[in-house]
């Protein structure tokens, strides 16, 4: 005799949820209670969302299961649960994902320090009159998400600007490979990236603010090693707390020998040749949060995305195998997983007359307000770039980064495709870069290292 | 004893540098260190576009094979009335070069980091040029002078006098350069970093820069300039990368809070100018130099900045104790003693025909020339190069070259024959006016059949004292006025020491302010296309030009002493720098306009096809004719060097 388990929620019931989330503007994550109060409580996601969307195999009625991978062949099951641009690489272009177990502990989905910062300090945030975050007395905001059941699209932008790692400091040593619409990687670089958060801090005293930049929201440089050609070019950002400022810029080149101020103004111009990433790309988030509007939630549901498998520990730097495309380099090896609910939140840069770009639509992972990819359209409306990533904890097989008592969290890798020119930008991050420039995590010498002028100097050699 | 402090500072400055090596080598293995190397491979072209060649070489003099008549008299006895009249032809081809410039250099840089706190960085810069000029090759006519390098061109040597004074004998004084006459072997850096928080120390050769003016070195002030390898032409978006002299010396950063303080203490080491007959010569080579730099070069200079907020802006303040790279020339005694020859100069209508066979039984009667002339002329500023090829052969190539040098040609001989009496015994007087000069130069031209000149290139130390503000303006978004960054630099300068329009040995001593504005914005003008850079600048000089002349030695001319120039000098600069998407490739250009009649525009465009190879076209035009005097400028100065530069590098 067969057993059949009578399933309470079936697929339509998670899209007329969304739908009509969607439909009131946006109300908080969650399908069968708050996010957020399941979060408070145990953490555990399998109170909040049906089975249907925590597995594959339920989601897809067994077309497509946990451990297979997707490729042209299977990819119309999971159309809907695809960014367009990511569907057109699979079908055309020979991208393939292997789809491993949705990660239901939101502690493997954040760094710890971030997500209890977001329990101890939800509902204590609010804007203010000039639209920045505050916490309860009116000062900048104190750690953690501060909208951990985000009402709309602002709210899931303001906490992703706030804080983009979710480390007060980040150190990532990057391998950036530019290809060709051939599979021809064309630029190579190699680059450090550092953010250090200067209030909203969780975790390295002092804490939540740094006295001295009380009135800065973060530090943040990022030095290129190489190859010769740009090796000592670095620029520092320093961002303002107001998010209605541009930060300040500043840049060593080499051929200048020297720190010097640039306008920031303008923030869709590549920093190096070859790149089609610009400083308003960072973290889908990269230019404060005012000089961008109408932020709009458009889209919810779920979505397979790389939140979990993007650090490749086999490899002693961490360096990721690619595959597809002309060459078969154009992608890395991604694993996916199904994120149950996906919020798309589009938004339109005001500040910025003549950008290149007339929007762009993010989305979020709703448990964690991470972003999973990211579209953005050109002036008359076309899809013009898109980008894609890959999570980890890192910690696997029993070996793992430590980060404190706890393990490291971070991006693995990304895709940053350019839709019109078929050009691609892969970023992945590694263990260490030659010359001793290694990823690091909550290290506070990084200020002095990294984010002053008189450290500009010094890496400009 | 003095002399001895920069001995004993580079002796310090090894110790620190060993010490810091050896204590990590001896705390870890070496599989502790980090080592990178990578390099580059570029070859450099300057194709010539006009048929100017440099008027400061003997190539390229525009009096080669033009017929000058001279005029020489006797001022004592005569005034300004002519005595005798000949005519010179200076027997030198002009060349007529297809390049400037054919430079092939490889870099190397290495890295070693020793943990966070502590690396070593070499970089080694070999240069070789094929020489596919049409040298000057003064052995092949006859002419004789001395100096290593009033011979055949030497592009890469460095040459000072030696300890004993010995012309040109001490061959690159520097410590980290080897040279030859094509090629060039140096360590632009040589130094280990060592940091301990906010602290920051830099050991070894190196170079510095400071400011946020472009090109404009009103803050500048560490470094000197080596001009040997494409004078100031290269891109004007790489400013002086390339340019700025390295050297010993230890530099210190401290980050108090916002403000950013930094000091150094660094051996001296002077700006380098291109050697005579070189294609970027700037000293017209019937000058002999006698660079003194042998009685510094164990000076240290010394500066210190400080720069951080202050409200709404940027502040940085500096005080530098230096001395000053570029020098100053003076007239100094020859010491060549080469008797006149025995030149009858033309006195009668009936002798032209003659004069020649005349000549030649004299010096037959006379050999060696006119006794004891040579043991005279030796204790002035002159030496007999009687050729006719190298040096100055009339007063009009007299005055036409002191009108391009931007000195006084009629106070410069009256100062020659003041402050060395010695030719006053061969009857050289102060002039009163122009028309006496020439008679009087003419004569000596005639009767020497060809003079050059010996000035000696001094250095002083100077106190410089600057100040810049920084401020960024905010307006509507994208907007002309949003985001415009705005820096204003001072650069006061007490009793600096300048060339004396009249080489004086006593130089010209005055203070000078320098001002600069510079204007930075980006600007989106398409929106398929990133933003557009756009630079103004303006400089102001209180009594130099942008080469660092002074500013009375303006507009003189062949006919015409300098009536100089008021009001200071000023230039502007408007620059544009417009990258295509991904920025493959890069449209620049740069326009440095002096007010005066000078232009030079410098288009360039920059193709990046990968990651290893750069490939980089700009056009240098340079006109020094747009109004007034073409002396009364100071691009005219470069004309020669109109030219389309290419650049093909690959790195590894």
């Amino acid at each position: 005799m067969k057993l059949f388990r009578i399933r309470r929620y079936d697929r339509n019931y998670s899209r007329r949820a969304f739908l009509q989330s969607v439909m009131a503007g946006g109300a908080g994550a969650g399908v069968l209670m708050p996010l957020a109060h399941a979060i408070s409580q145990d953490r555990e996601l399998a109170t909040v969302y049906p089975e249907e969307l925590l597995s594959i195999d339920t989601y897809t009625q067994g077309r497509v299961s946990t451990g297979d991978e997707i490729n042209a062949d299977n990819v119309e099951h999971v159309k809907d649960l695809l960014e367009p641009a990511k569907y057109i690489q699979i079908r055309e272009m020979g991208r393939r994902m292997r789809v491993v177990p949705t990660t239901t502990a939101l502690e493997r989905l954040m760094p710890i320090p971030y997500l209890e910062a977001t329990l101890r300090n939800s509902g204590k945030a609010r804007f203010d009159q000039g639209g920045n975050v505050v916490s309860e007395d009116g000062q900048p905001w104190i750690g953690g998400l501060p909208f951990p059941d985000a009402k709309d699209g602002l709210e899931l932008f303001a906490g992703l600007t706030l804080s983009w790692g979710r480390h007060d400091v980040a150190q990532y040593a990057i391998k950036s490979y530019d290809l060709s619409a051939q599979g021809e990687v064309l630029y190579y670089y190699e680059l450090l990236w550092v953010e250090m958060a200067t209030v909203g801090r969780i975790s390295l005293e002092p804490k939540p603010y740094l006295p001295a930049h009380i009135d800065k929201l973060r530090l943040q440089s990022v030095y290129f090693h190489a190859p010769n050609s740009v090796r000592g070019t670095n620029y520092l950002n320093i961002w303002p707390y107001d998010q209605n400022q541009f930060p300040e810029l500043y840049g060593y080149l080499p051929q200048f020998k020297r720190v010097r101020q640039f306008p920031t103004s303008q923030r869709f111009e590549p920093l190096v040749p070859g790149s089609s990433l610009y400083l308003s790309d960072a973290w889908a988030a990269g230019d404060p949060l005012h000089t961008w509007g109408n932020y709009k939630v458009i889209w919810r549901g779920p979505m397979l995305a790389g939140v979990s498998g993007g650090w490749n520990h086999v490899h002693p730097n961490w360096e990721h195998e690619t595959h597809g495309g002309p060459a078969g380099n154009t992608f890395w090896n991604t694993d996916v997983e199904l994120v149950p609910e996906a919020i798309a939140v589009q938004a339109e840069p005001v500040a910025f007359p003549r950008a290149p770009v007339s929007r762009k639509v993010v989305w979020f992972d709703a448990r964690t307000q991470l972003p999973l990819g990211m579209v953005s359209y050109d002036r008359r409306g076309d899809p013009y770039r898109t980008f894609d990533g890959a999570y980890a904890l890192y910690e696997t097989e029993g070996m793992s980064v430590p980060h404190g008592r706890n393990s490291y969290w971070s991006w693995g890798h990304v895709h940053a495709y350019d839709i019109q020119t078929r050009s691609m930008t892969r970023l992945e991050q590694v263990k260490t870069l030659g010359g001793g420039f290694s990823t690091a995590v909550d290290d506070p010498s990084v200020y002095d290292r990294f984010l002053t002028r008189s450290a500009m100097t010094r890496l400009g050699g | 004893m003095k002399n001895q402090s920069c001995s004993k500072f580079t002796h310090w400055t090894a110790l620190v540098v060993g010490a810091a090596i050896a204590f990590p080598l001896s705390a870890q293995s070496w599989k502790d260190i980090d080592f990178s190397f990578n390099g580059t491979v570029r070859q450099d072209a300057a194709y010539r576009t006009t048929s100017l060649e440099n008027p400061n070489n003997a190539r390229g003099n525009p009096f080669n094979g033009v017929a000058v008549e001279r005029r020489g008299g006797l001022p004592l006895l005569t005034g300004s009335q002519t005595v005798f009249v000949d005519e010179s032809v200076r027997a030198v081809p002009t060349a007529s070069n297809d390049f400037n410039l054919l430079l092939t250099r490889a870099e190397g840089s290495m890295v070693a980091r020793m943990g966070h706190n502590l690396s070593l960085n070499v970089d080694v810069r070999g240069v070789y040029d094929p020489l596919v000029y049409q040298d000057w090759d003064p052995a092949s006519i006859g002419a004789e002078m001395i100096g290593a390098l009033q011979g055949k061109p030497r592009y890469f040597e460095y040459r000072v006098s030696g300890d004993d004074g010995s012309l040109q004998s001490r061959k690159t004084p520097y410590p980290l350069e080897w040279t030859g006459r094509d090629y060039m072997i140096d360590l632009p850096k040589a130094y280990i970093d060592l940091a301990r928080g906010p602290l920051f120390i830099r050991a070894g050769q190196q170079q510095i820069a400071w400011g946020q003016s472009i090109f404009f070195r009103v803050l500048d002030v560490p470094n000197g300039l080596d001009l040997r390898r494409h004078l100031v032409l290269d891109s004007a978006f790489e400013e002086f990368a390339d340019k700025r002299v390295p050297s010993l010396g230890i530099r210190a950063g401290y980050q108090a809070g916002a403000w950013d303080l930094d000091g150094f203490v660094q051996h001296f080491r002077p700006t380098i100018f291109p050697n005579p007959n070189t294609s970027y010569n700037v000293i017209p080579q019937q000058f002999t130099v006698h660079d003194l730099y042998g009685n510094v070069d164990k000076k240290l200079n010394y500066g210190f900045r400080a720069s951080g907020p202050l409200g709404p802006v940027n502040l940085q303040v500096m005080a530098a104790h230096r001395y000053n790279p570029d020098g100053a020339f003076r007239w100094t005694a020859s010491n060549v003693s080469t008797n006149l020859p025995i030149n009858l100069p033309n006195i009668l209508p009936v002798l032209p025909g003659v004069l020649p066979a005349l000549n030649d039984v004299a010096n037959t009667l006379i050999p060696g020339g006119v006794p004891a002339t040579g043991g005279i002329i030796a204790q002035t500023p002159l030496e007999v190069e009687s050729s006719g090829t190298s040096g100055v052969l009339s007063a009009d190539e007299w005055f036409t070259y002191a009108g391009m040098v931007r000195l006084d040609g009629l106070e410069a001989l009256n100062t020659l024959i003041r402050e060395f009496p010695a030719s006053q015994i061969l009857g050289a007087r102060e002039a009163d006016d122009m028309e006496e000069a020439r008679r009087l130069l003419d004569l000596f031209f005639q009767l020497s059949n060809g003079l050059r000149g010996h000035i000696a290139r001094e250095y002083f130390r100077e106190d410089v004292f600057g100040a810049g503000l920084s401020y960024v303006t905010q307006g509507r978004p994208g907007g002309w006025l949003d985001q415009v960054i705005i820096n204003l630099e001072f650069q006061y300068t007490p009793e600096r020491t300048f060339t004396a329009l009249d080489l004086s040995t006593q130089f010209d001593k005055r203070s000078e302010w320098m001002t600069s504005l510079v204007m930075e914005h980006y600007h989106r003008f398409f929106n398929e296309f990133p933003a557009t850079y756009l630079v103004f600048q303006w400089l102001h000089k209180s009594e130099s030009d942008l080469f660092g002349r002074l500013l009375g030695g303006y507009s003189g001319d062949v006919n015409n002493t300098p009536r100089g120039k008021s009001g200071g000098y000023d230039a502007f600069v408007f620059a544009a720098q417009q990258p295509f998407p991904r920025r493959i490739w890069v449209l620049n250009a740069a326009v440095l306009w002096d007010p005066s009649g000078g232009l030079l525009v410098q288009p360039q465009v920059t193709w990046t096809p990968s990651g290893s190879w750069t490939v980089d076209l700009f056009y240098n035009h340079i006109n020094g004719g747009l109004r007034g005097n073409r002396n009364g400028n100071a691009l005219s100065t470069l004309e020669f060097a109109e030219e389309l530069a290419l650049r093909i590098g690959y790195q590894f």
